[in-house]
């Protein structure tokens, strides 16, 4: 090393637009190098994220195609009435969506990653550090709300014939619509920390109670305490009424729709070139709002930025001794049986589960959401419009359940073991097995996934009140899924860990994660129909459809048979999977 | 120079600094010393921007750092004692990236603190990749690239080699000869009386000593004790 020079180089404070310059280069590096990285080491990671999307946004598509067809076909001259109530609603749930994850994402950009402590130390100014995090938030909130939003307004325009001027205006609309909502998150966000450092979670949780109440409120306006019969057209009228607070002409999504329908409106030949005016001024309208709150976010985050980071690291932590919780307690007495090594892992990842809120949250909400669809499903089995309808649902159900599962075993168990690893060092020097810790986290998910799953069927299948061989059908294709989709989790998270990671949400949705969920879906198809064939067939026979093609016996011994089979390829999975992540697991060095 | 007036920032309702008074000059190495939790950190933070005084000013060579942070921040240089890296940058971007922000030469600078930290082995490599060592190497590297004329540095021994602890101690030693103003914090009494030309010992957030190395020695021999001792003494350590 050599000795340090005594003159100084010209250190200059750089222009807003020099700084700018400064930060896009990094951006634009950091991305290249990404994508760069993605490319060579994680192909098919990429490859089935843009497999993945492009499913999805073909689904939307032909799904919104059919619909905006439809609405062409049946409401005649109400069409563009309700096409643009249908928009409406859609992009104003969009624009709550994108304000509040643009608020998260923000929250976690500017005051509370890593990245931002260097940042601030160094001469840069507050806006551009904001700038700087807002870009990615407005990004990772923006591709979402694009991938669904695009579809939708691509079959709009094919079914409404709209020509090219429309297209021209969808991607500047939707963008310049995206900086709004995600505008007004970002500056919520700074205002909360500023003012509210200390009283921010309960802020947050006031906020997402209400949320969420409102949304049960709506679910129950619309589904219990309508007046007419659902899925009529008197019910979709009463509900697009309880609905049209969503047409507020102060929304910035209703700004967009009207754009967006007079962009459509050129290509039918009526008010040309006025039509076509009023787009562009609604898009001129939405750039200038954007510009404008870009302006506004920019200015308070110079003025509070660095205060508010300064007051949110000193806001101070409750401290609190963590006393005998009756849930533990409990979960102890159950344990006691088992072996000490097993109940003392069981209760280790209990325990780290039940005090990470955000982690069950997600989880709870799930199952709630599904619970609450549940709940209603007695108004399906009312309006049944075929033969067969109930018994249909029940599987579809069964389904829903089934996918969940495997979401929360992707996004939960699966990086369990990669974050062991970080802390291998504890449970590698114990005096254990390392097929005891796999074995662990196999039962742990199993049962964690078994009780809720199995209670939800059970609702559903009561309250559409199908026959108890069924619903003892329906239970066993339960146990299946969640002893199934565990052991495929913790197979997989031994054989492929992720140890540099430190997020469970880095490592779900990593290459292994990928695959986990994939693998999932694909046995939860395997499982699902080969159970649910032979025995909806034995319902529509009994119910007295098909008897000439077949006898009651004969598809009670096909439904037996299916529920066999789904069983060994259970069993196969299960045991399959465990071998693989066992012996991986044993062999793996840290 | 760096100039705490009346500072004190609380956590809470807990106090971490506590009407602190404390004058840097250039061309000295001030180490700072105190147990876990004496508030170290916090005093550093509010030098460096990331922290603001509750009560009193922190100065950075006469830029009141709450007031003029951008004129505060493009004099000094700060070391913590978890750099942030970028994983998807090489070195030899990270550093052009820092030389740009400051509004220098980066290629000239650049390539001058390459050769002086002997990065050239990995520094086209990403980050992502270095060990610890390594790291620490080029975060020293980006902190004297615009020649600060203070540096502040928490921790700066944690987890290196002894080469390495050598190599930081004498670039420490050698800065503050050129004429920086050296703030650093460490918990090793033995780093503190080695390099430090003044020492200052915080718990629960007021100064219990402040002189030089020799004064503190002097204060050890009339206490009949070691400077270990004394340390634990002064901050209630000892039994």
């Amino acid at each position: 090393m050599s000795s340090i020079p005594t003159r100084s180089p010209e250190t200059t404070l750089l222009n807003k637009t020099q700084e700018a310059r400064v930060y896009r280069r990094l951006h634009t590096v950091i991305i290249k190098t990404t994508i760069r990285e993605l490319l060579a080491q994680s192909r098919l990671r990429a490859t089935l994220a843009v497999l993945m999307s492009l499913v999805i946004w073909i689904a939307l598509f032909f799904i919104m195609l059919e619909g905006f067809s439809f609405l062409q076909r049946e409401a005649g001259a109400f069409t563009e009435e309700t096409i643009e109530k249908v928009l409406n609603i859609f992009y104003a749930s969009l624009m709550v969506m994108l304000f509040f994850s643009s608020a998260i994402l923000t929250y976690g950009g500017v005051y509370q990653s890593q990245e931002i402590r260097f940042l601030i130390t160094t001469p840069t100014t507050a806006s551009r550090i904001f700038q700087y995090k807002f870009s990615e938030a407005v990004f990772l909130s923006g591709w979402g709300f694009i991938l669904i939003g695009s579809p939708m307004l691509v079959a709009y325009g094919i079914v409404v014939d709209a020509n090219w001027h429309y297209y021209a205006l969808l991607l500047p609309l939707m963008i310049s619509f995206t900086y709004i909502p995600t505008g007004f998150g970002a500056i919520a966000c700074l205002l909360v920390v500023h003012f509210f450092a200390r009283m921010r979670r309960p802020i947050v949780i006031a906020t997402g109670i209400c949320v969420l109440g409102f949304i049960v409120w709506s679910i129950w306006s619309i589904f219990f305490s309508r007046q007419h019969d659902l899925l009529t057209p008197e019910w979709f009228e009463e509900t697009m009424i309880r609905l049209s607070a969503a047409e507020n002409r102060m929304f910035p999504s209703w700004w967009l729709c009207s754009g967006l329908l007079e962009a459509a409106r050129e290509a039918t030949g009526r008010l040309n070139h006025q039509a076509w005016a009023e787009a562009v001024l609604f898009f001129a309208l939405l750039v200038a709002n954007a510009l404008f709150l870009q302006l506004i976010a920019s200015a308070l985050a110079d003025k509070i930025l660095f205060k508010s980071y300064s007051r949110l690291q000193t806001a101070g932590k409750r401290r609190k001794a963590e006393r005998c919780n009756p849930i533990d307690a409990t979960l102890r007495q159950i344990l006691r049986f088992c072996p000490v090594t097993m109940r003392l892992l069981l209760m280790k990842d209990f325990q780290i589960l039940r005090r990470d809120p955000l982690q069950w949250a997600q989880f709870l909400i799930f199952f709630g959401l599904v619970g609450l669809y549940f709940l209603n499903i007695k108004s399906i089995q009312d309006s049944a419009p075929f033969a067969g309808w109930i018994n249909l649902v029940s599987f579809l159900n069964l389904l829903v359940v089934g996918l969940i599962l495997s979401t929360f075993t992707t996004r939960f168990i699966f990086p369990m073991i990669s974050l062991e690893g970080q802390k291998f060092w504890i449970l590698g020097l114990l005096p254990i097995e390392r097929e005891t810790i796999l074995r662990c986290k196999f039962i742990f998910a199993s049962i964690g996934t078994l009780l809720p799953s199995t209670l939800l069927i059970l609702v559903s299948d009561s309250l559409l009140q199908l026959p108890v061989g069924v619903i003892i059908v329906h239970e066993l294709v339960c146990l299946l899924l969640c002893t199934g989709l565990a052991a495929i989790a913790v197979g997989l998270g031994g054989c492929i860990p992720n140890m540099r990671a430190i997020s469970p949400a880095k490592i779900a949705s990593g290459f292994g994660g990928t695959l986990n969920l994939v693998m999932s879906a694909v046995y939860i198809l395997l499982i699902v129909g080969i159970a649910a064939g032979p025995c909806h067939l034995n319902s529509l026979v009994e119910m007295g459809h098909f008897t000439t093609y077949f006898s009651p016996e004969t598809t009670f011994r096909a439904m037996l048979i299916g529920v066999g089979v789904a069983l060994l390829i259970a069993v196969f999975v299960i045991y399959f999977m465990l071998r693989i992540g066992f012996s991986a697991f044993c062999k793996m060095e840290f | 120079m760096i100039e705490y007036i009346g500072v004190s920032r609380s956590y809470g309702n807990r106090l971490a600094v506590d009407d602190l008074h404390l004058e840097i000059p250039p061309g000295e190495l001030f180490a700072f010393l105190g147990p876990n939790g004496a508030g170290k950190t916090t005093t550093i933070k509010m030098a460096v921007g990331l922290l603001r005084p509750n009560q009193g000013l922190v100065r950075v060579c006469g830029h009141d750092v709450a007031q003029e942070p951008r004129l505060a921040k493009s004099k000094l240089s700060y070391v913590p004692d978890e750099p942030h890296l970028y994983d998807k940058l090489t070195g030899r971007e990270f550093l052009q990236f820092i030389a740009e922000m400051y509004g220098i030469n980066g290629t000239r600078e650049t390539e001058m603190q390459i050769e002086r930290f002997e990065l050239g082995g990995f520094v086209d490599e990403l980050t992502e990749t270095y060990s610890h060592g390594m790291k620490q190497r080029l975060v020293f590297a980006s902190a004297f690239l615009h020649h600060p004329d203070v540096l502040v540095v928490d921790e700066p021994m944690v987890g290196l080699d002894p080469k390495s602890i050598r190599l930081v101690k004498d670039l420490l030693r050698e800065k503050a000869k050129a004429g920086t103003t050296v703030f650093m914090s460490t918990h090793t009494l033995a780093v503190a009386e080695e390099i430090g030309d003044r020492i200052g010992i915080l718990m629960d957030g007021k100064l219990q000593f402040l002189g030089t190395v020799a004064a503190l020695k002097e204060a050890s021999r009339q206490n009949h004790s070691s400077l270990e001792e004394l340390f634990l003494e002064m901050t209630n350590q000892w039994e």
